[in-house]
């Protein structure tokens, strides 16, 4: 599994700075904001507020998963960090909103740093085990922790709305959510795939990834860069989540519930991970195919799982393939004429 | 070369130096006792039966796996214990047996790897121009930008060959260099390291089955037993001894 994982993770990093410059980035970032300037449904504008959280969260874990190649299964962990540690400061301290967000990332990096510490004398597998336990473990652990102001299963509520400079964005302002979750959005996945990876460490993470033993023989430090890997990433997934904290007011422990976990495996499975744009791509798919499913019911689920399974079967490394299937196709059949 | 090379010495130009190191596997005694030093400068070959701890000695040396017990000094500074990473920014690089590469990287980016990371404080300079040094020394210029997926095995092992050697390194273990190579890639290889150890400022400890290219490359054969070290000597001592004829040599034909 492991192997092939990394192969093909591999074929994508290899083809990606060429594929995506940060022109053509700023570019559809722009087209973006020029569009929010027509929608004015409000719905419609959740949709697309829900898509760039989730980008967040899904490049924040492929930069763990895809290019690190680490299997972290507690990234919706850092995503309730950020949501609760910023809600919690905001609704119970008084703390405002604009110093709490940051400070909910912060304690999500933390928790990155907690989680990260026993992954690192352990393998490939157990992480993935290990990190999946305390997935399940935080649930109940918020139940428990109900007299410190968690809310227990009721939820987190009356987390105030940011203010800023005296304008208040509250959860039926969804312009102004709308060009802030874009704008926090594009410069975190900018951070991500244009400067970390592209540099010193994100080299150092592809080659954990590729060879372990080779790495370190040539002076790559696992201890350091795993535990930067851990986080960066849950820095950026706990930013993710504290601005989700503020925009709905309200945080349940169905964060960490079966659905989302799916939603965040199934954006990884679709868009394909370790090469850019495939996790961002499958967030923004994802997040509106569960919009439009809604009507389904409980068969909503079952549908994403046929679509990881279609997939998985026909586009092993995601939809960001797609490209290439095509231009090896039309080279074969050119070939052929 | 009539002189009886000693396992020890006080001599200054020692570059590493092994002193009654065991490393464990729980009831195993995979290395009981090694005591040698690597003198600076030289070709030490180490051969020996299957499982006698060849690869177990480098990956201590390396730092890859903590010696149980004993002394290990490179430089004169201590480093038991030591991560490889930091071994390698000491100046200790090496191979691997089973060939290691970056497959998402090009040929060239896995030789940067090494310089990017590999070079300890003081070793700085023009990164770029090293690089294009070291591949071309190992013979790498026509394929710097290829993608690793399609190497061969004499490519993968040159490239493995350049990312450590792109690290600066002052002592390099090679693991079974040559196994999986044919007559001519074996002496295009032989020639290599010849060229490589004239070149550079560079030990070379080379583990290797095949007698005949280790007593051509190395200067001391060392033979090492069930974790001990049977003997080390010169080529010409160490393939005439009854011992070593009796332990390994008997066993197979002087390929
Ligand atoms: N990580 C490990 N855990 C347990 N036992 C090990 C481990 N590594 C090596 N051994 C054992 O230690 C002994 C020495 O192994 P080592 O790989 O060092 O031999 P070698 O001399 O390199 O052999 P070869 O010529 O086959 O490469 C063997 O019995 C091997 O099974
Ligand atoms: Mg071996």
């Amino acid at each position: 599994m492991k192997d092939q994982t990394a192969a093909t993770a591999n074929q994508m990093t290899r083809r990606q700075p060429s594929a995506f410059s940060s022109l053509t980035f700023w570019a559809i970032v722009g087209g973006l904001a020029v569009l929010g300037m027509f929608v004015d449904d409000p719905y419609m504008q959740h949709v697309l507020i829900l898509c760039f959280l989730w980008a967040i969260v899904a490049a924040g874990w492929d930069l763990v998963l895809g290019y690190a190649g680490i299997y972290n299964y507690a990234q919706l962990v850092f995503f309730a960090a950020g949501a609760y540690g910023s809600g919690m400061l905001a609704a119970k301290l008084g703390v405002s909103p604009i110093v709490a967000i940051p400070l909910g990332g912060i304690f999500a990096g933390f928790m990155g740093l907690l989680i990260a510490l026993p992954c690192l004398r352990l393998r490939g597998e157990y992480i993935a085990l290990f990190t999946f336990a305390v997935h399940l473990a935080m649930p109940p652990l918020i139940l428990k922790t109900k007299h410190w102001g968690t809310g227990g299963n009721t939820g987190l509520l009356g987390i105030p709305p940011i203010d800023l400079f005296g304008f208040t964005i509250g959860p039926r302002d969804k312009l102004a959510w709308f060009y802030l979750t874009l704008a926090v959005a594009s410069v975190a996945i900018y951070i991500i795939y244009f400067i970390v990876l592209r540099r010193r460490m994100g080299k150092a993470f592809v080659a954990l990834r590729d060879s372990e033993d080779f790495a370190r023989s040539l002076g790559v430090s696992d201890f350091r860069y795993k535990l930067l890997a851990f986080m960066s990433s849950a820095l950026i997934t706990g930013l993710a989540g504290a601005l989700y904290a503020h925009y709905t007011t309200v945080v349940t422990p169905k964060i960490l519930g079966n659905e989302f976990f799916l939603l965040a495996m199934v954006m990884l499975a679709i868009g394909g991970i370790g090469r850019f744009p495939g996790a961002v791509l499958g967030a923004f798919i994802v997040t509106i195919a569960n919009e439009l499913l809604r009507s389904a019911g409980n068969m909503r689920l079952l549908l994403l799982g046929l679509a990881v399974v279609l997939t998985v079967l026909l586009l092993p490394s995601g939809i960001v393939s797609l490209r290439e299937n095509f231009q090896r196709l039309w080279r074969k059949t050119r070939a052929k004429q | 070369m009539s002189e009886p090379a000693p396992a020890t010495s006080t001599n200054a130009d020692v570059l590493m130096s092994l002193n009654d190191v065991v490393r464990r596997f729980g009831a195993l005694r995979a290395l009981d006792g090694v005591t040698f030093d690597i003198m600076q400068g030289e070709m030490l070959g180490v051969a020996g039966p299957n499982g006698a701890g060849k690869t177990t000695l480098l990956n201590v040396c390396t730092g890859v796996l903590p010696a149980t017990s004993g002394h290990i000094t490179f430089d004169g500074q201590a480093i038991r214990g030591m991560p490889p990473n930091q071994c390698c920014q000491l100046g200790i690089a090496r191979t691997f047996q089973i060939p290691q590469i970056f497959s998402s990287m090009t040929v060239r980016e896995n030789v940067a790897t090494g310089a990017e990371f590999g070079i300890g404080q003081g070793g700085g300079g023009n990164i770029e121009a090293h690089v294009s040094d070291v591949i071309d020394l190992v013979g790498l210029t026509p394929q710097q930008s290829n993608s690793v997926t399609d190497a061969d095995l004499l490519t993968r092992k040159r490239i493995m060959l350049a990312a450590a050697l792109a690290t600066r390194p002052k002592l390099l273990f090679l693991d079974e260099p040559l196994s999986g190579l044919n007559a001519d890639e074996v002496d295009s290889f032989v020639a290599l390291f010849q060229r490589l150890h004239a070149a550079l400022d560079l030990t070379f400890v080379i583990v290797e089955h095949k007698v005949r290219a280790l007593a051509d490359l190395s200067e001391r054969i060392l033979i090492l037993n069930f974790g001990s070290v049977l003997m080390i000597d010169t080529p010409e001592r160490v393939l005439s001894d009854e011992r070593v004829i009796d332990v390994y040599l008997g066993t197979r034909n002087l390929a």
